[in-house]
């Protein structure tokens, strides 16, 4: 028998990705302006707010682990981080491959853009920090103050098209403007929904990983120290 | 209206690249991590980490 618990959360994301990829390409309303290669929208903006969500997971397990010093907060952290650059990297990589017919270049200093790109840059800080010091309270506790001050980026990328008025598109408020086509709304809220239940399940799978590799480098501890009892003696 | 399907072609193969590639990884670090569990546990003599 299927175990809910392990294949719920893998079925519902699948699920989901199935009715946002036929929403996408057959009920969204073709763009007038832009025509189909804005479809590229429906898996790139909400990739964008569920990279948000990551970070925000991010941020309040660092202050928990801060406060707490439990290394369950620094696993639940590192493993947010490690989703939130994936979802990053969906953002930089179909950003630039819609920008280019539309705006005529792949890359543009603009705002939206850069602040996004130095998001992503301070959350590989987060995970490349770690490899500087082997003590793993010092790993943590590094990655924790990097995982709060880089979350201050992320109020920075929302806004930044508003307080720069750089070429990036308002996604969720379009001031005196019409706003999102019914049917293009739809299709944007399913993606939000599927990139939920990717995170969820990604979450579900990398926790427990986190905790496994927590627990070899407790075997190894003890793997090193009987070794080191058999050579003293 | 040009449709620029390439770039919509690549857009979403590129999505289903990373997030396939980062369950691959996860795989083989699950893999790798239980298989060296099962090893230090073998070399201690023990049944599990406290």
């Amino acid at each position: 028998m299927l175990d809910a618990s392990r294949f719920g959360l893998p079925v519902l994301t699948t699920v989901l990705a199935v009715i946002t990829l036929y929403m996408t390409f057959f009920y969204a309303a073709r763009e007038k302006v832009m025509g189909d290669v804005q479809r590229i929208f429906y898996f790139h903006a909400p990739a964008g707010l569920i990279c948000f969500l990551a970070f925000f997971v991010t941020f309040v397990a660092s202050i928990a682990y801060l406060v707490t010093r439990k290394k369950k907060w620094d696993i639940i952290g590192q493993a947010s981080t490690e989703i939130g650059l994936v979802l990053t990297s969906i953002v930089l990589v179909t950003g630039p491959i819609w920008a280019r017919p539309v705006w005529g270049t792949y890359w543009t200093w603009e705002a939206r853009l850069t602040t996004t790109m130095i998001l992503w840059l301070i959350y590989m800080g987060y995970m490349l920090v770690r490899r500087y010091t082997d003590d793993p309270d010092q790993q943590a506790r590094f990655a924790a103050v990097i995982g709060v001050i880089g979350f201050l980026d992320v109020p920075i990328v929302y806004w930044s098209v508003s307080w720069w008025r750089g070429h990036h598109p308002l996604v969720l408020k379009v001031s005196g403007g019409e706003g999102l086509e019914p049917t293009m709304r739809a299709t944007f809220m399913m993606g939000i929904l599927t990139y939920l239940a990717l995170y969820a399940c990604l979450m579900s799978m990398r926790v427990p990983l986190g905790r496994a590799e927590e627990d070899l480098r407790w075997l190894r501890q003890r793997a090193s120290e009987k070794t080191s009892r058999k050579v003293g003696s | 209206m040009e449709q620029h399907f390439p770039f919509l072609f690549w857009a979403y193969n590129i999505i289903w690249f990373l997030i396939c590639g980062y369950l691959l990884t996860l795989g083989f670090r699950q893999r790798r991590v239980e298989r060296e569990v099962a090893r230090l546990k073998r070399t201690l003599g023990m049944g599990g980490p406290a």
